[in-house]
């Protein structure tokens, strides 16, 4: 069994972790309410950092060799120090990507940034990150993504609870036991026409999926960091590995914390939306999400202006289940009578 | 047995001028809400009868007993309705209702209906929570913004206050606005600490009435906030239980400089009223014609 390390951030680079002989898994927020986190962290940081912070507080990530962050939003960045004092004799890292994606200097700065993180993989744990290993650790995490394309492309066909432990498990599961397995692709049988995109950070518990089936709505695209977004874009098998797993963060959906140009985002997500013939647009913010809050305003304008409606949920660790449902329930019939 | 200052009185109206004998299409709207539960009865379109009650824990018994109350003494019985749509927290409960729609849509419908169609702009502020919505000529739902999980600015909260202050809940609005100057608000983000805060301001020595205008003045604060992420268009109608305490309706319309239109019936009803015509739309489609 090889050792795990975890990471908060699809922008952490899973295959260095791999080529170095470490099975990446991402950490996420589960159910239980923190306790232990609340002595560390305000009750108004996101429930991602209060949870996951807590998770590893209660010893239940006692089998990680060490938490890699990537420099991101503010709370995950005040994050890794909490968790660097609090966890003294744990490798935690973090590896500091640009901020602006197509800056003249990102791509030479990332591939540094990529070195040196291996660099210190390395001199911690003694174990050498060849590119040949990093080439094979790049082709089983592109044959991961492909699957994962492979069921999005069929994604209507199934439930919007499958769909989400689809996604959900793929990446907090070791790529070795990673399968799709037939027993998660629940048949949708709802006739419901009503073609919904959903947008957010992460979505990490099954109640808005749940209610989303309950009535009869299908998701026709989103973009999480743990949905399309990890798996749009694939690292090239050829040429240097280090530079092909730079191109790929370079390259891939940007996230709110990442900048490509004014524009890119919101146009991405509203030809996102038009290109899935969406009727509307659900923004699944985790409450005290900075990022995605300052992104809603002009995301949200674009798809006034290109006449697609749209619902703003923010929920905390569990979306409560009445009101997340009389929210969505109203904005479906808002949908269903245009 | 000591008085609860809280407890609203829960009652029952019906058109004696209008017989449902003649009727051609029987409909009704049954709101089961997280604190009162209304039911109305339309015939062909017009209001008929209707209760207001108040919500036990469980949602069905709930709807019946505010059906059977709206239907006393006419002499009319619930298997002679064409069609019962179900609203309200409690509206997949509702065991007789054909339909379920959200609140949302049905307040909509029904302050179309009970303000006429230059409505566009409905607050509902409701037992647990508020709705600020937007709707057009047809009182269809254009766009809508709920408040957070807590209930301050609630009807439950106000339940809370009646109780401390032990003001009659009915007499709660009047009182607030019998005051020499204007406080400043309580806190406005939970109702608990509100209760706090008022209890803190009678310990001080405050009179009822400031203590009453400094949490109407919050609650009021509260649910400005959601109408202007929404964008207030006039004509601007409040429903729900609230909409009766003219001490936050005034404080309210002072605050965004917009004035309510007032209603002639008990705003309690839009839900039910709107899912009563709803159902009417809906029976049209399936019966035969």
């Amino acid at each position: 069994m090889q050792n795990k390390i975890g990471y908060l951030c699809t922008y952490v680079p899973e295959e260095i972790l791999h080529a170095a002989g470490f099975s990446p898994v991402r950490i996420a927020p589960n159910t239980t309410p923190p306790t232990r986190a609340d002595a560390h962290l305000q009750s108004y940081t996101c429930c991602l950092a209060r949870s996951c912070l807590d998770q590893a507080l209660a010893g239940k990530l006692n089998d990680l060799a060490g938490v890699v962050f990537a420099h991101t939003c503010d709370t995950l960045q005040g994050l890794a120090d909490i968790w660097r004092a609090t966890f003294p004799n744990l490798f935690v890292e973090t590896v500091v990507g640009p901020v602006t994606l197509n800056g003249p200097h990102a791509q030479k700065y990332l591939v540094a940034e990529l070195r040196r993180f291996a660099a210190a993989l390395e001199k911690h744990f003694a174990v050498r990150v060849t590119d040949d290993a990093l080439r094979a650790s790049i082709r089983l995490y592109n044959t991961r993504r492909r699957a994962l394309a492979d069921f999005y492309a069929r994604r209507t066909e199934f439930t919007a609870v499958a769909w989400f432990n689809v996604m959900n498990t793929a990446l907090t599961t070791a790529l070795e036991k990673f399968a799709i397995r037939n027993s998660q692709l629940t048949i949708r049988n709802s006739q419901s026409a009503i073609r919904l995109v959903l947008i957010g950070a992460t979505i990490d518990e099954p109640t808005l999926p749940q209610i989303l089936d309950d009535l009869g709505a299908r998701i026709v695209a989103d973009d999480f960091c743990n949905g399309a977004r990890y798996f749009d874009t694939l690292v090239a098998e050829e040429g240097d590995p280090i530079e092909a797993i730079a191109t790929r963060e370079l390259t891939r959906a940007t996230c709110p914390c990442k900048h490509r140009a004014l524009d890119d985002r919101v146009e991405r997500l509203v030809k996102l939306a038009k290109d899935n013939r969406a009727d509307g647009v659900i923004f699944y913010h985790k409450k005290f999400c900075d990022p995605h809050a300052w992104d809603y305003p002009p995301l949200a304008a674009a798809l006034d202006r290109a006449e697609i409606p749209h619902l703003l949920l923010e929920v905390e660790q569990v979306a409560p289940v009445g009101q997340t449902r009389v929210r969505v329930e109203a904005f479906l019939e808002l949908l269903s009578e245009e | 047995m000591p008085q609860e200052f809280w407890r609203w009185k829960e009652y029952n109206w019906r058109a004696l001028d209008l017989s449902w004998r003649k009727a051609k299409i029987i409909t009704a709207g049954v709101d089961v809400g997280s604190v009162s539960t209304q039911a109305v009865v339309m015939i062909d379109g017009k209001l008929y009868a209707y209760a207001n009650r108040r919500t036990g824990s469980s949602s069905p018994d709930s709807a019946r007993r505010a059906m059977e109350c709206a239907l006393e003494g006419a002499d009319l019985i619930l298997d002679q309705i064409h069609y019962i749509v179900g609203t309200g927290y409690g509206r997949v409960n509702v065991p007789f209702a054909h339909k379920t729609l959200t609140e949302i849509a049905c307040h909509a419908r029904g302050a179309n209906f009970l303000y006429g169609a230059a409505v566009r702009t409905v607050l509902d502020m409701g037992g647990q929570d508020c709705k600020a919505i937007k709707i057009d000529a047809q009182g269809k739902v254009v766009n809508f913004l709920m408040n957070d999980k807590c209930a301050a600015g609630t009807g439950r909260g106000l339940e809370v206050i009646a109780d401390l202050l032990q003001v009659p809940i009915e007499e709660m609005g009047e009182l607030s606005l019998r005051i020499e100057q204007e406080p400043e608000p309580v806190s406005s983000t939970c109702v608990v600490f509100a209760k706090t805060e008022a209890l803190g301001l009678l310990r001080k020595g405050w009179k009822k009435n400031d203590v009453l205008a400094a949490y109407s003045r919050a609650m009021a604060h509260r649910v400005a906030a959601l109408l202007r992420r929404i964008g207030i268009e006039s004509e601007f109608v409040i429903t729900g239980g609230i909409a009766k305490n003219s001490g936050i309706v005034t404080r309210l319309e002072k605050e965004l400089g917009i004035v309510a239109r007032k209603p002639n019936f008990d705003t309690q009803i839009a839900g039910a009223v709107g899912a009563a015509l709803i159902a009417k739309e809906l029976f049209a489609k399936i019966a035969p014609r």
